[in-house]
């Protein structure tokens, strides 16, 4: 355990350049600070090499170390369990290798996917994902936190397009799992260990992933619908039928009125809505669209609207930042991930949403409903933060009842005392204790911020 | 501990039914469909239900006996090889579809199911399950999750890991852990990702919760025949460059294709070089706009001919002849030694001239039949196994292959997996570091190793026995 007023960091000093303390975001040395604790300090490794020189130096001293990339997602976590030394992967932003014919790419971790996916467009292909934070998300961020989009639905997670890592390990050790290749059986998957193990286990510093052409041709049918069982049931009908969208999501109305200002859109009246993703061939979309608004849509409002070429772009690119849209009002909220099957969701979107209105709070629901993902919001005035926290808290009883699980992606440090981020691990808990152990003996990677408190 | 008190202890867990110990009912299980290397456990147990695996894993920890979990044994790189002296672990009475979950697109099975019997199950209500390895009507789900088995769809559905949500596994000590869920990620690593393809050396799988995928309203497959492997290499770069992933995309070369003929009768023309076997699927409308681009592609390459299947009979008749090509080369090779190297898509024909050379330098026939999209080499080195020194050389051939693979940035394993057959080679792909890592990995599961021993990794001395091939087994993927 280290007394953050007299870590002394002369000595990693001598082992770095003096570049690598220097950071090249604009952000203030108290702009670190995670969840109200201080940073010990701010260190920007240049190659691996330094960064094990980094973590070597750290875990000799028992100094927490915390992996920073866009610095985007670092609300979601517990609170640390102790100050910690940030380390920045924004200077390994390289795209080391890509080849067009092979449809893999293999990139630093600190390379943002905004600059990934611009160097990707020339040749026409794309990593077809869309996580929040259109500006901020790294790659190596991304695979720490899981993080996933609306088009998942159609293109699969990091999870299934990660083809191999380099991780760096407390003790300097670089290993790598996987290869460069779209279909690999040699060794562990040790690549889905690592996503999503929001920085417990060691360093991400590359990977490769599996590419894609980007879409022939993009629609966003927005299908209004007056109430959230309606949508479901469209929803339901056409995940069911033969149509292949790469999007289905769901917004409630206060998510919609927000999306419907952003994007300059105006929906009719109190409605919530279905976004569906649409890509192909033009007779692909066709098709699509005349089926679900023809066939699918029974029962909705007559309302829809299609988007096409940059419109598109631009509706994604608002969802994508919806935790920043949130963060614009400059009032405390919380912001919640859960999963559950979809079959539950609508019985979960309702009750939740009526339950945060009865609490007097608005909900705001925008749900990737396709795969059983929503994320509910809600804005609360300070003293009404134990009531704000316990609405969640009765959402993941709600998730779990029904076989899933509830994420408190964002909120702060006070809301965390009356609502846990993760929920209960179950059974497997010990085992996860004991790979962090092998990964980690010394506990110095981002201390007590993951599920189980690892 | 003496085998005869082992076999009774099994016994009485189990039933006199459930257990066999008699050395020629044994030899059935001396290998996989990896049969090169040999040996007979003590018993093979035919648990029914996961607590019945449960006691016997725990009766192997308590006594310190090595024990493993076969499937149907298609697996062609040994992993499920018993480990002499030790418990094999049959699980083809573990085959039951537990439940069916139409609205979720989710399915929950014991992991003796045939792969195609999953299928077969939920195709009424217009779901199949997708990873279709070409061993899929033999070979089972639990060997498929502990393989990350592949196949030939793979190229737009992903492999197994793609399409499993959660398991049930017993631990080393007779534990059990649940992991993942029909609703995806839970808090936590994800276990279920780990589990899947560590080729049963973290424990034995007792459940599988597997994502269904909607059947697609329509298939487009085409045969495209070209002069050489060359002309059918450069337009598989050429579809994909073109931003067209087709759901297969799959070669076979003209030694298969000549095997092939000899028994399906397709009618392609003798100078066929190889052909390319592509597959679209999804809504009908689009799929006409593709398959004529491909066309195009096609002719532009020189193919000779390009075919497209009329109905559903000669779309299945094209797959047969995809299926079961290793079928039809038995017939016109006493012997062959299958591989699984990966290359880099664009490496392809370098690959494959390289190849022929390192054949031809031992003086043995290849054939090759591949997933051409993915790069997924499946070359077949012929022999004679009456020849003396024939199999030698198609073991010494079959190395160099899969290390001009991996020169070419590619790895020993697609979808078969490391075994007993690849693991000496391992530090071609991984430093000592990694290696160390995941061996660090398998610890936390498999402290004393007891599960599925010697496997995967490469170890000083080998304990098992090496015997001459069978004749060529029928499946592969």
């Amino acid at each position: 355990m280290t007394d953050p007023t007299t870590l002394d960091l002369s000595t990693l000093r001598c082992e770095l350049p003096a570049e690598a303390f220097s950071s090249v975001a604009p952000t203030g040395a108290d702009g670190y600070a995670v969840d109200g604790v201080a940073a010990l300090g701010a260190v920007f490794p240049a190659t691996v090499e330094e960064v094990a020189a980094v973590l070597r130096w750290a875990n000799a001293r028992g100094v927490a170390v915390w992996p920073r990339g866009g610095g985007s997602k670092l609300a979601t976590g517990n609170v640390p369990a102790r100050p910690g030394l940030v380390l920045g992967l924004e200077r390994l932003d390289r795209l080391v290798d890509h080849v067009p014919g092979d449809l893999t790419a293999t990139m630093q971790a600190g390379l943002r996917l905004k600059r990934l996916q611009e160097m990707l467009r020339p040749s026409r292909q794309w990593l077809p994902i869309d996580p929040p934070f259109v500006e901020e998300a790294t790659i190596g961020g991304i695979m720490a936190a899981a993080s996933v989009g609306s088009r998942r639905y159609g293109h699969g997670g990091m999870r299934d397009l990660v083809l191999g890592t380099t991780i760096v390990l407390p003790d300097g050790t670089v290993a790598r799992a996987g290869g460069r290749v779209v279909k690999n059986v040699t060794g562990y998957d040790l690549m889905k260990l690592y996503i999503g193990s929001f920085g417990t286990l060691g360093v991400l510093v590359e990977c490769t992933c599996k590419l894609q052409p980007l879409p022939l041709k993009e629609s966003v049918l927005l299908l209004m619908a007056r109430e959230l069982d309606g949508a479901c049931e469209a929803l339901r009908r056409i995940r069911g039928s033969c149509l292949v969208p790469t999007a289905l999501d769901l917004l409630n109305q206060p998510a919609l009125s927000l999306l419907a200002e952003r994007a300059n859109l105006e929906p009719a009246g109190e409605t919530c809505a279905l976004l569906i993703g649409l890509e192909g061939t033009q007779s692909e979309l066709q098709r699509s669209l005349d089926e679900i608004t023809r066939r699918h849509a029974g029962g909705l409002s007559s309302e829809w609207i299609v988007l096409d070429g940059l419109d598109t772009t631009m509706i994604w690119n608002i969802i994508q930042d919806f935790p920043k849209v949130l963060a614009s009002f400059d009032r405390p909220f919380f912001l919640a991930a859960a999963s559950l099957p979809v079959s539950g969701l609508a019985g979960f979107l309702q009750a939740v949403q009526d339950d945060l209105r009865a609490g007097g709070f608005t909900p705001y629901i925008y749900a990737q409903a396709g795969n059983g993902e929503a994320r509910l919001a809600a804005f609360y005035e300070a003293e009404r933060l134990e009531e704000a926290a316990a609405s969640v808290r009765r959402a993941r009883q709600r998730a779990v009842a029904q076989g899933g699980c509830l994420i408190l992606e964002r909120a702060e440090p006070a809301f965390k005392q009356h609502c846990e981020t993760w929920g209960e691990v179950g059974g497997a808990l010990p085992i996860m204790r004991a790979l962090k152990q092998q990964y980690d003996p010394n506990g110095v990677m981002n201390p007590g911020r993951f599920a189980g408190g690892i | 501990m003496e085998s005869a008190s082992l076999i009774q202890s099994l016994e009485k867990l189990l039933g006199v039914e459930a257990v066999t110990s008699a050395a020629d009912e044994l030899l059935v299980y001396e290998c996989d469909g990896h049969t090169i290397e040999r040996a007979l456990p003590t018993a093979v147990v035919f648990p029914t239900t996961a607590e019945q695996i449960a006691e016997v894993v725990r009766l192997c920890h308590r006594l310190r006996v090595p024990f493993l979990a076969r499937g149907a044994g298609t697996g062609l790189s040994g992993g499920a090889l018993p480990v002499e002296g030790g418990v094999l672990i049959e699980m083809a009475r573990m085959n039951r579809v537990l439940e069916i979950d139409e609205v979720n697109q989710v399915a929950v099975v014991e992991p003796g199911l045939v792969n195609l019997r999953l299928s077969q199950a939920v195709q009424g209500m217009g779901l199949y399950y997708a990873p279709d390895p070409s061993s899929q009507a033999a070979c089972t789900l639990g060997g498929n999750a502990a393989e990350n088995s592949g196949g030939p769809h793979t190229l737009k559905y992903g492999v197994t890991t793609n399409h499993v949500l959660g398991l049930e596994m017993v631990l080393p000590n007779g534990e059990t852990i649940t992991c993942g869920s029909r609703a995806g990620r839970g808090p936590g690593y994800d276990l279920t990702g780990l589990l899947v393809g560590s080729e049963g050396t973290f424990g034995i799988i007792t459940k599988i919760i597997v994502r269904l995928t909607r059947l697609p309203e329509a298939y487009k497959t085409l045969a495209a025949v070209f002069p050489s492997i060359d002309a059918a290499s450069s337009t598989v770069t050429e579809i994909i460059g073109a931003g067209i992933i087709p759901a297969a995309l799959e070669m076979i070369d003209h030694f298969v294709l000549r095997a092939v003929e000899a028994y399906l009768h397709l009618g392609f023309p003798a100078a066929a070089g190889a052909v390319l076997l592509i597959e679209l699927d999804g809504i009908r409308d689009g799929l006409d706009e593709l398959a004529e681009r491909i066309e195009a592609i096609c002719r532009q390459n020189g193919s000779l001919e390009v075919r497209v299947a009329k109905d559903d009979a000669e779309r299945a008749l094209l797959w047969k002849a995809r299926k079961e090509a290793f079928g039809a080369l038995g017939r016109v090779t006493r012997s062959f030694y299958t591989h699984d190297g990966v290359i880099p898509r664009t490496k392809l024909p370098e690959a494959l001239r390289r190849i022929y050379a390192i054949v031809e330098k031992h003086g043995l026939g290849i054939a090759n039949v591949f997933h051409a999209g993915d790069g997924n080499l499946h070359p077949l080195v012929l022999f004679d196994d009456r020849k003396p020194g024939d199999q030698e050389r198609a073991l010494k051939a079959g190395e160099e292959i899969l290390r001009v693979c991996v020169d070419l940035g590619g790895s020993l394993s697609g979808e078969h997996g490391i075994g007993l057959e690849k693991r000496e080679w391992m530090p071609w792909f991984f430093t000592d570091q990694d290696l160390e890592l995941m061996q660090r990995v398998r610890s936390v599961f498999n402290p004393e190793g007891l599960c599925n021993p010697g496997k995967v990794f490469p170890t000083p001395g080998r304990c098992v026995e090496t015997r001459p091939f069978a004749k060529a087994p029928n499946v592969s993927a």
